[in-house]
């Protein structure tokens, strides 16, 4: 009899957690531009944002792009846009400098790592970009 | 526009903008005067705003007043080094009237700020420094716009610039120095003389004259002109001379004049900026300045003591008009000599370059008139039972001199008498002699030892024990006798609590009688103080002082008293109102006992720093009072009073700092600890959501809604985040606390507006920060929500993130850390049925119907 309440009990977690996944996959779906206008913010604050800010502004940044890189990919365009084309091209090699050795995970040596790159990133690209 | 950009389009604006004020001085004729006049202010104000840019983002708080070194861009430097620009500015100021010319001025102090690197060689420095030294010699001689209030206050700044921006060496070197000195000292001396015109721009004169005299030790006598410093020396202490003379005379003035003058004792800014500048200034030729003090305390000490004895035990208003006036006279002027007193022994130093000279002699000449003072009214105050009172700006004055003398010459209380040595401050008791105290010390005395020693011997009034005792007598009864001034009251309870927290001095505290009296007697009964409604923060204090001293080592032993037995007032009272039936605990004769209970132990338990005493008073509340709290927050919802009070006693109660909240593994205290403030949160919260808010836009919105609201967010806050419950128990045991604490508080959160979230800061704080723990460690919490809901809470994340506020775009950063985090890990364990969207729907539903099922079952 206790074992079929442990295996019921397991049960009910597991899919407890997968629907909690599912609640949360659901609440995003509802606004699909969620995570691609907070890169945006965040990148705005990163770049052009006060300096007092930018280690909080630093923190979320990795598992943002991780958990929706198409929404990195979107800001990069965006951002490359208004630039000349001289700019261009220095932004374009100072955005793939920022995700170079970066990998796919979010172990603290990784984040760490990133917040190193953005940190690098904002000198150098506050060195060129204009408004 | 990047900084360098700024920087370049910065330069740009005054380069064009320099020939713009050319025009406009010199072709007066060319253009109509009024538009002149216009385009003059406007090209000084674009000037002001490009040079007090922030190039380096140094500079956080634009509202200050005192500007930094300016760190111009190489780029300026032909502009900034021509003689041209500062002639300009020199010249606009000459020919025009405020408020254009006190903006050249401005400009001027802003040019005097620019950094030293800015110059190529040190020459060129001098050379600028030299245009500046004589543009203002010039003012000076010919008095100009000197008589305008706004050119006069930015002149005194550009004064106090002036030195801090260059060093006395540079000074000295530059020409006609010395009648650059001898016009400022005058100027000086005449605006201290007629203070009541430049009370505001005193202090700015005074920086100048001591970072004048601080840095003499570092000038060679031979640079610069013969004989400077002596000539420093005499124009030093004619200001001070002018200034105590001033100030003293400035009480009569003021008296006279019957209201038409401000008392210079009322701008408490000033004051104190005045007060800060004093000991570097004084202790330049200590001696003399010394002397002077002197000469003006010994008279008034004598004729204080002479009218206190003629009026008795009578209070000063039942005396005649004339004795009256002569003791306001009297009072105010000690009240200035004991400010001045203060300031100058609050900047003894102790480093060993300054030690030696004998000025711990000096010290405590003044020191000795003081506390003959301070026994003087403490004596009238007492005999008469509190009728003689002082007037209460001498009290403050007093309380300011012992803050300081307990900052210099209370700190060496331990290494000077053995700690057997208890029970000695009995009032006006037995003194030991100095010779005593020398015996005691194992070794050999080290110079600060003996600096500290020489100190006492000279004041004559006894050692360190009878004259710490002297001013804590002199504190208890200011608790005692002046129940309704909260000023005094308050600064009484900092400086009592500034005590406690010294090493040394908490110590010297537990031997004396008055702290053993305190500990004791700490209820309304015997300091009516704590009845007075205005004084509910000062309970906090009292009790948070009381307690540190009861738990610091071997505190129960010296004061004689255990901590339960120091609780017992608390605890009666809190025991009489937990039997009480709902409608007589909502009576209005328990609103004073209960928001006194709840100050009392905020203070109480704001000293608690670790697992013993934290665990002794959770033992003493638990179980008979815990019950107690949300009965109140039921019943007296809507009184803010008596809610604030509970709600901020529980924050602090709760709040897990240094680890204190840390029971043993067997004990549910955590648990229940965190049920009965769940209790709290859940009773007060649903009342006021029942309760209908006021209009938008109510001005008092704040005060009646949201800063309980506010407050008990950050209560459920510390409970959440204190890491001291397991919150997996509560589902497990079906209990609902968590949950319904988290409903309740999601509902308070959710109930205000957008708008209002991020207007008022403090709300702001608690509602991100129980956002962001909700995302920590509740997810299940928040990805239930309605989708809705759930994005609502996102957009003002979203909002939040880019607030002014560091914590909060910290909270809201971290939110969204929580969530990105949550989704990328489970993202890529599901990420195979992610790609399957079409069989979301279905697969959804089989889950659900086991979940329920399972649920159910269980």
């Amino acid at each position: 009899m206790s074992d079929v309440y442990v295996c019921m009990y397991v049960l009910c977690i597991i899919a407890h957690i997968i629907f909690l996944f599912h609640f949360c996959f659901q609440h995003l779906a509802a606004q699909p531009n969620l995570f691609s206008s907070l890169t945006m913010t965040l990148f705005n604050l990163l770049l052009f944002g006060p300096p007092s800010n930018h280690w909080a502004v630093m923190r979320p940044m990795l598992s943002l792009m991780l958990a929706s890189e198409s929404s990195f990919q979107e800001y990069k365009n965006y951002l490359l846009s208004t630039q000349s084309n001289e700019n261009q091209a220095k932004l374009n090699e100072t955005l793939n400098k920022l995700l170079l050795d970066v990998n796919r995970s979010l172990d603290s040596a990784n984040r760490d790592r990133f917040t190193q790159k953005l940190t690098a990133f904002r000198v150098t690209a506050r060195g060129f970009l204009t408004i | 526009m990047t900084c360098a950009n700024t920087q370049f389009a910065l330069y740009h604006i005054t380069t064009v903008l320099s020939p713009h004020l050319y025009l406009s001085l010199y072709n007066k004729t060319a253009s109509d005067p009024q538009q002149e006049k216009i385009l003059g202010e406007h090209s000084l104000a674009l000037a002001v705003r490009c040079l007090s840019f922030d190039f380096i983002g140094t500079n956080p708080d634009e509202s200050t007043e005192d500007v930094g070194t300016i760190q111009a861009p190489t780029s300026w430097r032909t502009l900034l080094q021509d003689p041209a620009t500062t002639e300009l500015f020199f010249e606009f100021y000459a020919t025009t009237t405020p408020p254009r010319s006190s903006k050249a001025m401005e400009a001027i102090i802003l040019l005097a700020s620019v950094r030293r690197s800015l110059f190529p060689t040190d020459k060129d420095r001098a050379a600028f420094l030299g245009r500046l030294i004589t543009g203002i010699r010039e003012m000076l001689s010919n008095q100009t716009g000197l008589q305008h209030q706004d050119n006069y206050h930015q002149f005194c700044r550009l004064l106090g610039r002036l030195k801090a921006n260059y060093q006395l060496s540079e000074l000295v070197k530059t020409n006609g120095y010395m009648e650059w000195l001898e016009l400022a000292a005058s100027f000086t001396v005449q605006s201290i003389r007629n203070w009541q015109y430049s009370t505001n721009s005193i202090h700015y004169l005074l920086s100048l004259w001591g970072r004048l005299v601080a840095a003499v030790p570092y000038v060679r006598p031979e640079t610069g002109a013969q004989g400077h410093v002596q000539h420093l020396e005499k124009q030093v202490l004619l200001v001070i001379e002018t200034y105590i003379e001033s100030m003293l005379g400035s009480v009569e003035a003021v008296l006279r004049s019957d209201g038409a003058l401000e008392n210079p004792l009322d701008d408490n800014g000033s004051l104190r900026e005045q007060m800060d500048r004093l000991p570097v200034i004084c202790r330049f030729k200590y001696g003399a300045v010394a002397q002077m003090i002197l000469a003006k305390f010994d008279p008034l000490l004598a004729q204080y003591r002479d009218i206190t004895s003629r009026l008795g035990n009578s209070p000063t208003s039942s005396a005649p008009n004339d004795v009256q006036q002569s003791m306001a006279v009297i009072e105010g002027q000690l009240t200035w000599l004991t400010y001045i007193v203060g300031a100058i022994v609050g900047g003894h130093s102790w480093s060993s370059a300054h030690m030696g000279e004998g000025e711990e002699a000096i010290d405590a000449s003044l020191s000795r008139r003081t506390l003959q003072l301070a026994q003087g009214m403490d004596y009238r105050l007492t005999s008469s039972n509190g009728a003689g009172r002082a007037d209460p700006q001498l009290e403050q004055a007093m309380l300011f001199y012992f803050g300081n003398f307990r900052r210099v010459y209370m700190f060496m209380w331990d290494q000077m008498s053995g700690s057997s040595n208890t029970g000695v401050g009995s009032l006006g008791g037995d003194t030991l002699s100095v010779g005593m105290i020398v015996a005691k010390l194992d070794s050999a005395p080290s110079t600060k030892q003996k600096v500290y020693l020489r100190m006492f011997e000279q004041m004559g009034m006894g050692d360190h024990t009878v004259v710490a005792n002297i001013i804590v007598t002199k504190m208890g009864n200011n608790l005692k006798f002046w129940p309704e001034e909260q000023e005094i009251v308050s600064k009484t309870l900092d400086l009592f609590h500034d005590m406690a927290g010294g090493y040394s001095s908490s110590k010297l505290l537990l031997t004396l009688e008055t702290v053993r009296f305190l500990a004791k007697n700490h209820t309304s009964d015997h300091f009516p103080f704590l009845s007075i409604p205005a004084n509910v923060r000062q309970r906090t204090t009292f009790h948070a002082t009381l307690t540190r001293l009861l738990l610091s080592p071997n505190g129960e032993d010296k004061l004689g008293l255990t901590f339960e037995q120091f609780l017992e007032p608390i605890i009666t009272v809190l025991g009489k109102l937990g039997t009480l039936p709902p409608n007589d605990l909502r009576s209005e004769n328990c609103r004073a006992p209960l928001i006194g209970v709840f100050r009392d132990l905020r203070g109480i338990a704001a000293s608690l720093h670790n697992r013993k005493t934290y665990s002794a008073l959770f033992e003493i509340l638990h179980p008979q009072h815990l019950p107690l709290f949300s009965k109140v927050a039921d019943l007296w919802y809507d009184q803010t009073d008596v809610m604030i009070s509970l709600l901020r006693f529980l924050q602090e109660f709760c709040h897990n700092k240094a680890n204190r909240v840390n029971f043993d593994q067997s004990s549910p205290n955590g648990i229940l600890l965190f049920r009965y403030t769940s209790d709290v949160v859940c009773a007060y919260g649903r009342r006021l959501m029942a309760t209908p808010s006021p209009p938008p836009g109510d001005p008092e919105i704040y005060k009646k809604r949201y800063k309980g609201l506010s407050l008990s967010l950050h209560v459920l806050n510390s409970a959440l985040g204190g890491n001291y419950v397991c919150f997996g128990v509560f589902e497990l045991y079906n209990d609902m606390s968590l949950q319904n604490s988290l409903d309740v508080a999601l509902n308070m959160a959710l109930s205000v507006p957008l708008d209002d979230v991020n207007a008022y800061p403090k709300l702001s704080k608690a509602y991100y920060s129980f956002i962001e723990i909700l995302f920590r460690s509740h997810k299940k919490r928040v990805f239930a929500l309605d989708t809705n809901v759930f994005l609502q809470i996102m957009t003002t994340v979203h909002e939040g993130l880019q607030s002014n506020d560091q914590t909060i775009s910290s909270f809201c950063a971290n939110t969204i850390d929580h969530l990105t985090t949550y989704f990328f890990i489970n993202q890529n364990k599901d990420k195979v049925e992610m790609h399957k969207q079409n069989k979301v729907r279905e697969r959804k539903s089989f889950f659900f119907n086991i979940y329920i099922y399972i649920y159910i079952y269980i």
